[in-house]
């Protein structure tokens, strides 16, 4: 029944042409069939113009003095007309996108169209006679550029003057304009998905959730090695204290984030779908401090960038955006090949709104922590790229930002906006050729949140201890943003929510990019930025069916690859071919499994396919080495 | 405590699936079949309701025989059904159609492997084997719409009226073409109304542009270019070509079918660069006056052959680095 109904609603398209067409026909006989379907009418598609003040007459008449070179001169005429009027009708819509409200599109063309309409036909009823001999005045060709009749000029005069006028009179911020055009000509990347946005928690502060009686803390809490604890059960543990280290590089340290006792260490459920040693300590609830707590230094300009880098890896931050790459080592390994530093606000996964809440209620921070990453890379440009379906947050970093060299960059909302070579290609343009990091353009992306992490372990030297987990799905009763410790286990995250049980599955992360879970025992990691329980009515579990070549997928692909032919060769196991189609520059972004109607799990068949690639690279590698 | 369900990312898919896409393409073919019914009246509901449904009932039937998942749901098999009644005159008798249908499910859909798998489009091979063996019926007896008189159809007069006194203008006019008011196939008549399905179907993403305006574009710029017909101007008679026949339907609804038609955005150009010249071709040229349905087949054999040849550069691959960094010195 629903679908039936749907099916009448896409009818909508047609009604809404219709009454597009029925009004304009009023103005326009050619669109009416009733009053341009007549006997002679032979130019009835130009008859378009009669209304334009003669100037039919004078097609006509250049039609009759036919020639090829009168032809393109006339093909050419039409299109500068048609735009013109196109490129003022642009200029207004994107007025609309620009500002990231969808009311000032329509306005702003509805103030264009109908102030234009008016002056037109109060123009053309006094000026009648302006455009009666127009035909006299064209014998040859020729005579198309030089004897123009007067209304084509008005025209354009009076369209210049009512969407300068509109432009004017709707209190549109310029700078708004300029982001508008930019984002549509310059600043994007191709292909991506539009899923549907569900950011219903980003209207709703963060609230606080107390600590609770038992915390765990896994030794793998980001890419890279496996720490060792460094503390022993029955030990006890303050604040802020390191419990677990390595000597691996890439790696960062976990600290705890209560007081207490450390009752257990042993393999415990992990957010990965892995069991993973962790260090369970039990609360006491006096929060007593760490004196161990780095010291604060507030003049980090005393400091040398490698110690201020040392201190960023003492304080165990890694990237915030969900992959946790351990900050420290993407800092150092831009050392002095880095100019610009991209900051990522876009926050693309639908449901998650922790960047989004944090951006208007730290912004001091950011901006603090953005002065100290400046520092430390001694980069020339800073932008902060977010999409344009945050306008708080946007006219917020205005205000704030109004005298400083960091930009703001409104992007397009897309996913997947917010994937490190998608951001730096929308936001300066570089292109990170295939198979080579950001620092090799000179760029380096940053979160939003890793930003603030940076300046507190900085600033007030607190290691990385809390996340902003957005709580979202039907799975819940209430939504929101939920300040948490990390180590606490989800099940009091999702306790504190209302969890139903008719939950069928909890995501960690967003839901085009996040982990499925399989247990309510695993606990916050540094990277949890959501938790989404999705109840059966969210879930869509057709069947896959044959491949119908519709081509969705390799038009949706942000890194311009061919997924379906891609998965085929996977399936028949040609690997020398998925290689050639470079599988291996996947992003794993699932845009191409999400945009599949034959519901094929293309992410799965590029996952494998990436896998043998890199594995026959190692090998080839290997065996040149022998 | 429920099972929790774990999975592959991504969690949320479209919700568009296979038969929403069909269903998309029927409903931006029902203006042009409500105007076919409003031109030829029950002849044209009586020809479309029974090549649907022999359509469906050749595909239920096959998978029943064979064994098979059923796969009717897809509808893909209504559309084949559309697409077949309306490339036939109004005048075909009714026993036409199934016989177009069961060569265009069975042979040329089904044997191959089903929806995804064929090589040609089925309701266009349909179309030529009745083309070919049923000329009678298939050519040579077209009907005004309305009045029920016999005509030809806008393409035949360009075709061959260079001799005779009488001009196209005086038989149609362009706007005649544009709502439908010619002989004709029972789809093909209005270009106004298959537009309408065409924009629809762009909007809702469904195809992409690349076919339908290189194709379109490709038959506009040659007929422009050289005019065959010197009593009209060379735009009146660009237009005609254009907005006659079935340069719509094919370009709009034929070239685009997923299956027989390249996936890559370069491919679908160039695929439909070919089928303009190939059309064009066929009409100045050929024996029919008409060439879009085999511009298309002829294409359709070239469809995997130019994939394979426009594989897309990838995203920060060679020959696309657009910038380098600068050198510090
Ligand atoms: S998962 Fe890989 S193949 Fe699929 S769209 Fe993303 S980058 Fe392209
Ligand atoms: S999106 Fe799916 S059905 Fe379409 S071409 Fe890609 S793999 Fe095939």
């Amino acid at each position: 029944m629903k679908k039936i109904l749907g099916c009448f609603k896409t009818y909508l398209f047609y009604v809404k042409i219709l009454v597009v067409v029925t009004i304009a026909s009023a103005f326009i006989p050619v669109l009416n069939p009733l009053i341009a379907y007549g006997e002679e009418d032979h130019h009835m598609l130009f008859s378009i113009f009669a209304d334009l003040g003669g100037i039919e007459k004078y097609f006509e008449s250049v039609l009759s003095s036919f020639s090829l070179m009168g032809n393109v001169l006339y093909v050419m005429m039409l299109l500068f007309y048609v735009g013109m009027v196109c490129y003022f009708c642009g200029i207004i819509l994107l007025l609309g996108k620009g500002q990231g409200g969808k009311r000032s599109i329509f306005t702003g063309s509805l103030i264009f169209l109908m102030v234009y309409l008016v002056l037109f036909i109060v123009y053309f009823s006094i000026n009648r006679e302006l455009y009666q001999n127009a035909n006299e005045l064209i014998s040859s060709a020729a005579d198309v550029w030089f004897h123009i009749p007067p209304g084509i000029y008005y025209h354009f005069i009076l369209a210049l003057a009512v969407a300068v006028l509109s432009v004017l009179g709707s209190g549109i911020d310029f700078k708004a304009v300029w982001y508008g055009m930019r984002l549509n000509w310059i600043h994007r990347f191709k292909g991506g998905v539009h899923p549907t946005p569900h950011k219903n928690t980003r209207s709703k502060p963060i609230e606080t959730l107390p600590p609770q009686k038992e915390m765990i803390y896994p030794l793998l809490q980001h890419i890279g090695a496996i720490c060792e604890p460094c503390v022993k059960v029955g030990d006890y543990v303050r604040v802020g204290q390191k419990i677990a280290d390595t000597s691996a590089a890439v790696a960062a340290p976990v600290h705890s984030t209560v007081s207490g006792t450390v009752t257990k260490i042993c393999d415990w459920d992990h957010p990965t779908g892995n069991r993973i040693p962790a260090i369970i300590v039990e609360n006491d609830f006096e929060d007593k401090r760490a004196e161990c707590f780095q010291e604060s230094c507030p003049d980090y300009q005393s400091k040398s960038p490698e110690e201020l880098i040392y201190m960023i890896r003492e304080a165990g931050i890694v990237g915030m955006g969900g992959a946790a790459f351990p900050t420290h080592i993407k800092l150092a390994s831009g050392l002095g090949r880095v100019d610009t530093i991209v900051i990522n606000a876009a926050e693309c996964e639908p449901y998650l709104s922790s960047d989004h809440r944090v951006i208007l209620e730290s912004a001091d921070e950011i901006l603090g922590g953005l002065e100290i990453v400046r520092y430390i890379m001694g980069a020339a440009h800073m932008f902060i790229g977010i999409e344009n379906n945050k306008p708080d947050a946007i006219s917020l970093l205005h205000k704030k930002l109004a005298k400083s060299h960091i930009k703001v960059v409104i992007l397009k909302t897309k996913y997947p906006q917010g994937g490190e070579k998608q951001l730096i290609r929308a936001v300066t343009g570089r292109v990170v050729p295939s198979g080579k990091l950001p620092a090799d353009v000179g760029c380096l992306v940053l979160n939003v949140d890793t930003v603030i992490a940076i300046y507190r372990a900085i600033v007030t030297g607190s290691p990385l201890m809390r996340r902003i987990v957005t709580v979202a799905g039907h799975g819940v009763e209430r939504t929101g943003n939920v300040h948490v410790r990390i180590g606490t286990p989800f099940s009091a995250v999702l306790e504190y929510f209302g969890y139903k049980p008719s939950t069928k599955k909890l995501i960690m992360g967003g839901p085009m990019m996040g982990s499925a879970q399989y247990s309510l025992d695993a606990p916050v990691i540094k990277g949890t930025s959501g938790l989404i329980c999705m109840t059966k009515e969210q879930l869509t579990m057709d069947r896959d069916v044959n491949c119908i070549r519709c081509g969705s997928c390799v038009s949706a692909c942000p890194m311009n690859l061919v997924p379906s032919y891609i998965a085929q060769y996977v399936k028949n196991e040609q690997f020398d071919q998925v290689e050639k189609l470079h599988a291996g520059d996947c992003i794993e972004c699932g845009c191409c499994s999400f945009t599949c109607p034959a519901k094929i799990p293309l992410i799965q068949y590029m996952r494998i396919g990436k896998q043998k690639v890199n594995e026959m690279k190692h090998q080839t590698a290997g065996g040149n080495k022998a | 405590m429920s099972e929790l369900i774990v999975s592959s990312s991504p969690h949320s898919k479209d919700h568009r699936n296979v038969s929403a896409i069909m269903g998309y393409v029927l409903i931006a073919l029902s203006p042009a079949a409500v105007g076919s019914v409003l031109y030829f009246k029950l002849q044209a509901l009586l020809l479309i309701l029974i090549s649907i449904l022999s359509c469906v009932l050749f595909e239920f039937l096959y998978n029943m025989i064979c064994k098979r998942k059923q796969t009717i749901y897809d509808c893909s098999a209504i559309v084949t059904g559309v697409l077949l009644a309306f490339n036939l005159p109004s005048t075909a008798p009714l026993w036409l159609p199934p016989i177009g249908a069961l060569f265009a499910i069975v042979v040329v859909k089904m044997l191959f492997g089903g929806l995804g798998r064929n090589v040609f489009n089925p309701a266009i091979a349909g179309r030529i084997l009745l083309f070919i063996s049923f000329p009678q019926f298939m050519t040579g007896c077209w009907v005004a719409p309305f009045d029920s008189v016999s005509a030809a159809t806008p393409l035949a007069y360009l075709k061959n009226s260079s001799g005779e006194l009488v001009t196209i203008t005086s038989k149609f006019t362009v706007g005649d073409c544009l709502l439908g008011n010619v002989g004709g196939c029972l789809g093909e008549t209005s270009a106004a109304l298959l537009l309408l399905g065409g924009i629809f179907l762009l909007y809702k993403k469904v195809i992409t542009w690349h076919i339908p305006v290189s194709f379109i574009g490709t038959v506009a710029i040659v007929t422009l270019l050289l005019p065959r017909y010197n009593d009209i101007s060379a735009i009146q008679y660009m237009l005609y070509h254009i907005f006659s026949g079935g340069l719509f339907l094919g370009a709009f609804f034929m070239a685009t079918d997923y299956a027989t038609s390249p996936i890559t955005p370069v491919g679908r150009i160039i695929y439909g660069i070919g089928c303009g010249l190939i059309t064009v071709f066929i009409r100045y040229f050929g024996g029919y006056p008409e060439g879009v349905s085999f511009a298309i087949l002829l294409m359709n054999c070239f469809a995997n052959y130019l994939d394979k040849k426009t594989i897309p550069v990838q995203f920060g691959g060679e020959r696309r680095v657009i910038w380098k960094t600068k050198s510090k010195d």
